[in-house]
């Protein structure tokens, strides 16, 4: 059973059996809405106060739940009683959204909250280089889709307020009561949206108060909604089993129940899934509490399974409502859209009546509330500001005032629209098929703006094109035959076509047929604007603006984006901060100004250089307070600025990555230094340590055999040695790091050398019981070098042999070898050689080889010292071995270098 | 995007959403049976639509409260230093 858009039978009074006073219903919904903006008020005060009350999950949870309107309250169960299942796509579509939200919302929060984007239409007029035009477009289509949705929220509260209070709707006199009645409630709705968004301009377009009074509601509509489920259920029936089991003995009941029997129209129930997959985030109310009044990326992990759950709960007992309106009333009988007021009034249960009632009005309310709030912000930052902007007279002046004017009229203006169309179609169309109306035209923004976030290569002008073809073929496909088919304008052209051209059927386009209307409009509006986006964008290539924005969107997780600004030019602080007071008010422009002055480390405002970051700063305050577009024209008018082109965009990304790169090449300096200096106090300690020790001992002990104090001498001494020794190399090593050691480059007979370095080392050679062999050609070519660095080479590799040559049978292999481009020297030991995790590490500083109880005594420092020596000279030290079979250690050197630096 | 272990697992869950919400395994569900099937005192069709909601509902919850602090390495970058044990 599609979603067709069905004419209902409008007969609402048919149970008004037990009415209430319309003085009682009047005064509980008032002193409702007094609560609510008490509520709201509060939490305002508290925020003000810095201990925010909507700071956690639970809280974003229940105001996303602000989809749930009127058309939930009433309208599913109205769907419901038609069509089963039907009512449910609209909430499966949101589900199957929110499974991805921490991958697209939290990108979405994360841009928004960088370039204080406060609506959807400067979301996407932002990422396609701050285009005005393309604002502009998107909120008429926001604001023409909305109307449909604003009056279904009005007819819903009229009609149930008419129900209660028991007016007939159907007589003539009814029916310029009701229309007024939806004007007054209408003026209500819009006195009420005034005092919650618009009290102050803030450059956030964060609503403390409204969020917390949003949440409030969602939990009274589910209450409300849960307990006349509750009453149907075992109330009015006998537990689910007795209810079902009647439902389903009646054949016209049971018919609505088993949706399958009569063939299921996949194509509508896909096309309802995504429509509703997109609504929930692009319609502007949702825009609204997930991205803008989002205060923690964090909460986005909990809410994207609570605010399903809610539409879970919520829809339980939409079935059960249904099936029992319809045995209680019989089909027909009354309007299924108010089985949620009609029901317990028909049990006598007034009180029930009336909390369902506060339900119905808390759903939509809230809907109007927000919806209002945001189509005010857009309408006025992107359709009338750039108009007032061009007007002399508001040349110079603060326009605080002027803005929040624009707003508040504006947002009587729409609740007035939504009460015009209410008047023009609401009485023929159910409330489903209006909300559904609304939801196609927001649908629109996909393409432009999900492509944007992932797709750099998108332009303004597919952008643009894609949205105009999509506006249009909405309008054609869904909104004009909608109005027609009120009997407002001639419904001819959706017979015949538009000219008679049987091809433009707006329900049949192109002779495409065999889908509903909805589904049949959806494919070809998405379709063209997804097509033309696509297509136009790839005509050309990006320009610097749309590839700087591109940039913005898409890398914005990426480590170091937040930090690149694409400006160039010429600015003064004066100019920047009178400015951004023109639209924030002086005060609060200073006080953001000295804030930014502080984050950077300066001392005020003077000290403030009038340079791109700063220009970026104002900018952005502006775009929270008029959108992006108007502020990046502002900006422009102040500040003399360089047109960038593409390649100076991929030169600032470059330039930024690149002193990225530095800066953290810096930090692991830093703590290679750290380590360093860690190390060298725990070398220089310990021998300290046994110095002390040994000392204080001789001090204390005066009567110590003079064998036993020569012994301590000794030790001491040879500490003391090994201290300046460690001592010296930690000033060797920081010298050839630093550049800073003296070479003198001579020629090298290294194979005289390695004879002067054994015999430098003989006498501990002979002490360690070590035999050494020398391997070598009678003559060499001469190395240029230098002599007396290359010998502190070979002593290192020889004594480090020597202590890890077994004591008493040691052999050391020593052999020089003449090649085509250089010499390579080896030192081979019989030792215990290096296992092959330490190969690498015995290289660096403070890292000895051996195990720590028999480490034979050294500073950690010689092969460290002694491969920066060999890689001065264009060389390389190495080391060969195998565990258990002794060590290798060698070098070569070439015999003409490439001196380098280090 | 990073695509780290979670938003694999996201994607996954969202492919698995769709498949059973959707054509044509939904018709499965909903087009089989005979009329007045009942399971449990509801509409046989309505209830198992509701359970395979809640499945998914309930997937997504461990997905995402499991990992809510930072185990999909996007929050916290865990430092490298002191990792280096003192070998000598």
């Amino acid at each position: 059973m599609p979603a067709t858009v069905a004419p209902v039978a409008a007969s609402a009074a048919t149970a008004a059996a037990a009415a209430l006073a319309p003085g009682v219903v009047l005064a509980a919904s008032l002193a409702y809405l007094a609560a609510l903006f008490a509520i709201a008020w509060w939490a305002d005060r508290r925020a003000a106060a810095g201990r925010s009350v909507i700071g956690n999950a639970w809280i974003y949870a229940l105001s996303m739940a602000v989809y749930c309107t009127a058309w939930t309250y009433f309208g599913s169960i109205g769907r419901a009683a038609s069509g089963g299942v039907w009512f449910l796509p609209i909430y499966l579509g949101p589900t199957l959204g929110m499974v991805l939200a921490w991958l697209v919302l939290r990108k979405m929060i994360r841009i928004a909250r960088r370039a204080r984007i406060t609506t959807i239409a400067d979301f996407v007029a932002s990422r396609y280089g701050k285009s005005r035009l393309l604002a502009a477009l998107v909120t008429l289509l926001a604001l023409v889709g909305v109307v449909p949705y604003v009056a279904l929220q009005l007819k819903a509260v009229a009609a149930g307020y008419e129900l209660l209070t028991g007016v007939d709707a159907t007589s003539a006199a009814g029916s310029t009561a009701h229309s007024l009645l939806a004007l007054a409630v209408a003026l209500v709705l819009a006195g009420f949206t005034i005092a919650f968004g618009t009290r102050h301009l803030d450059n956030t377009e964060r609503h403390e108060g409204m969020v917390a009074a949003i949440a409030t509601e969602s939990v009274v509509k589910l209450v409300a909604f849960v307990a006349v489920g509750g009453f149907v259920v075992w109330g009015l029936y006998g537990g689910p089993d007795d209810l079902f089991a009647r439902a389903l003995a009646a054949p016209a009941i049971a018919r609505v129940l088993q949706p399958g029997a009569g063939g299921f129209a996949f194509d509508a129930w896909f096309a309802l899934l995504v429509l509703s997959m997109l609504s929930v985030i692009l319609l502007p109310r949702q825009f609204q509490v997930m991205v803008v009044e989002n205060v923690d990326e964090r909460h986005v992990r909990r809410a994207a399974w609570a605010f399903p759950a809610y539409l879970l709960a919520i829809n339980v007992f939409v079935l059960p409502i249904a099936a029992g309106g319809l045995l209680y009333f019989g089909k027909g009988g009354a309007d299924a859209e108010t089985f949620v007021l009609s029901l317990p009034l028909a049990g006598g249960h007034g009180a029930l009546a009336l909390a369902a009632f506060i339900g119905g009005l808390s759903a939509a309310t809230g809907m109007v509330i927000v919806e209002a709030i945001a189509i005010s912000t857009m309408v006025c930052n992107d359709l009338v500001l750039p108009l007032v902007l061009r007007l002399r007279r508001y040349a110079e002046r603060d326009l605080t005032g002027v803005i929040l004017g624009i707003r508040r009229t504006v947002i009587v203006l729409l609740l007035l629209l939504g009460w015009l169309y209410f008047r023009v179609a609401g009485d023929a169309y159910a409330l489903v098929s209006i909300g559904l109306i609304s939801f196609a035209a927001v649908a629109q923004f996909a393409p432009a703006l999900f492509g944007g976030m992932y797709w750099k290569g998108g332009t303004r002008d597919g952008a643009l094109a894609g949205l105009a073809a999509g506006a249009l073929l909405w309008a054609y496909t869904l909104m004009l035959p909608s109005i027609a088919k009120s009997g407002w304008m001639d419904a001819g052209f959706i017979e015949h076509g538009l000219f008679g051209l049987a091809a433009l059927r707006p329900e049949a386009l192109f002779g495409l047929a065999g889908m509903d209307n909805l589904t049949h409009a959806l494919f070809w509006s998405l379709g063209a604007n997804a097509a033309l986006y696509v297509g136009v964008s790839l005509a050309r290539p990006p320009r610097a603006a749309e590839a700087s924005q591109a940039l913005q969107f898409v890398d914005v997780f990426e480590r170091g984006s937040e930090g690149r600004v694409f400006w160039r030019g010429t600015a003064r602080v004066d100019d920047l901060l009178t400015l951004v007071g023109r639209f924030l008010g002086a005060e609060r422009a200073a006080v953001l100004f000295a804030a930014h002055a502080r984050e950077r480390g300066l001392a005020g405002i003077a000290a403030l250089p009038a340079d791109a970051a700063l220009v970026q700063f104002a900018e952005t305050q502006l775009a929270g307070a008029i959108g992006s577009a108007s502020a990046r024209v502002m900006i422009a008018s102040t500040v003399q600025e360089e047109a960038l082109d593409l390649d100076d965009v991929l030169g600032i990304v470059e330039e930024a990555s690149a002193l990225r790169h530095l800066n953290e090449q810096l930090q692991s300096l830093d703590r290679l230094k750290d380590d360093f200096m860690s190390s060298v106090t725990h070398e220089l300690r310990t021998p300290l340590a046994s110095i002390r020790a040994l000392t204080e001992l001789m001090r204390d002990e005066a009567d110590m055999e003079p064998a036993q104090r020569q012994q301590f001498l000794g030790i001491v001494v040879a500490e003391t040695e090994r201290l300046s020794r460690l001592v010296n190399q930690v000033l060797d090593m920081a010298k050839i790091e630093s550049g800073n050691a003296e070479w003198r480059t001579g020629d090298v007979d290294l194979g005289a050398l390695v004879e002067q370095a054994v015999a430098t080392m003989s006498e501990m050679l002979r002490e360690r019981g070590a035999v050494v062999t020398i391997d070598r050609p009678a003559a060499v070519p001469a190395l240029r070098a230098d002599a007396d660095r290359l010998l502190q080479v070979l002593i290192n590799l020889l004594s480090n042999a020597a202590k890890f040559a077994p004591a008493g049978r040691g052999r050391i292999d020593v052999r020089l070898r003449a090649g085509a481009n250089g010499l390579t020297l080896e030192v081979e030991d019989n030792g215990t050689g290096v296992p092959p995790a330490q190969q690498q590490s015995v290289f660096e500083k403070f890292r000895q080889g051996g195990d720590a109880r028999n480490r034979p005594q050294g500073t950690g420092l010689g092969l460290p010292i002694s491969r920066r020596i060999i890689e001065h000279f264009g060389g390389r030290l190495w080391l060969r071995s195998e565990s258990g079979r002794g060590a290798c250690f060698g070098f070569d050197l070439p015999y003409r270098i490439e001196e380098t630096t280090t | 995007m990073k695509h780290t272990l979670l938003a694999q697992r996201l994607l996954a869950l969202a492919v698995l959403g769709w498949l059973v919400l959707d054509f044509p395994l939904l018709g499965t569900v909903l087009g089989s049976g005979d009329a007045g099937a009942m399971l449990l005192g509801w509409p046989r069709s309505a209830w198992l639509l509701f359970a395979l909601w809640a499945l998914v509902i309930v997937v997504l919850a461990l997905l995402m409260e499991r990992g809510a602090y930072g185990e999909d390495g996007e929050h916290g970058e865990h430092g490298e230093r002191g990792e280096r044990g003192e070998r000598d």
